[in-house]
């Protein structure tokens, strides 16, 4: 039986600085790499948010506080793994080498 | 709505030794990853000099691209990492690595937060009350489709 996937939860603003950080790749002419590594975490998320990157504290009902990175994409993100909802905090990004 | 199916290659099995020696360096290479990330930050000079000098030390031991993350998942590419594994060594040197692998972890997260706390200070209460923000937005738009959207309107 294949493994039921995460449900991934992302507020406005979290929509919002995901735009601002392809607006800013783009802007340095690295889109499809910043976009490769979205999708790729994206995935991760819904495959695999209670082994991806390391546990930092716990957040009462609504799980467990992860940071994790993949690329050049950093995300904080909660994971209940009886309801499998992840909620995002915030994403970041590893800065690109001058 | 586009429905959601597991990927292909996702299978439960019981893990092997080589499997479990794979699944515990994936998360050694991980947490060196993060560490390096940090280590490496503008701000790093908050991290006294030999928690960065122990930080290089085992950076070099474990770089940090030795195990992809494509490796841990189920399938081709993980069946033929733990075959690989599984030929070089035998099972009582499997659980020794095993064994050996498990105490470096947990010394690598040590290091991690105690790096991550000096770079990176969080606060707890403003994660959590972002977490619950997006947790309490009804599902909508996937980070595939913000993608999506982006490359309409830059006609990508």
């Amino acid at each position: 039986m294949p493994p039921e996937p995460f449900r991934v939860h992302l507020s406005a603003a979290v929509l919002d600085s995901l735009r601002a950080i392809v607006r800013l790749f783009a802007a340095l002419g690295e889109t499809e790499r910043i976009q490769s590594d979205l999708l790729a975490a994206d995935s991760a998320l819904r495959w695999y948010a209670d082994e991806w990157g390391e546990s930092r504290f716990e957040v009462g009902e609504i799980g467990q506080m992860r940071f994790a990175q993949l690329g050049r994409v950093t995300v904080w993100y909660a994971v209940h793994l009886g309801r499998r909802d992840v909620s995002v905090a915030r994403f970041g990004f590893v800065r690109p080498r001058a | 709505m586009t429905a959601v199916t597991a990927p292909p290659d996702a299978v439960s099995a019981p893990a092997s030794l080589a499997d479990q020696l794979l699944t515990v360096r994936m998360k050694l290479s991980e947490l060196w990853h993060l560490i390096a990330i940090h280590v490496s930050d503008d701000r790093s000079s908050a991290v006294p000099e030999p928690l960065i000098r122990e930080a290089a030390r085992y950076l070099s031991a474990h770089p940090p691209e030795e195990w992809p993350l494509a490796a841990r998942r189920p399938g081709h590419e993980r069946t033929a990492a733990a075959a690989a594994v599984a030929e070089r060594f035998t099972d009582g040197q499997l659980v020794q690595r095993i064994e050996t692998a498990k105490r470096e972890v947990e010394y690598a997260r040590t290091i991690f937060r105690a790096v991550a706390d000096l770079v990176d200070p969080i606060d707890p209460a403003v994660l959590e009350a972002e977490a619950r923000a997006s947790l309490a937005t009804p599902a909508g738009q996937s980070i595939a489709e913000l993608l999506a959207e982006f490359d309409r309107v830059n006609g990508g």
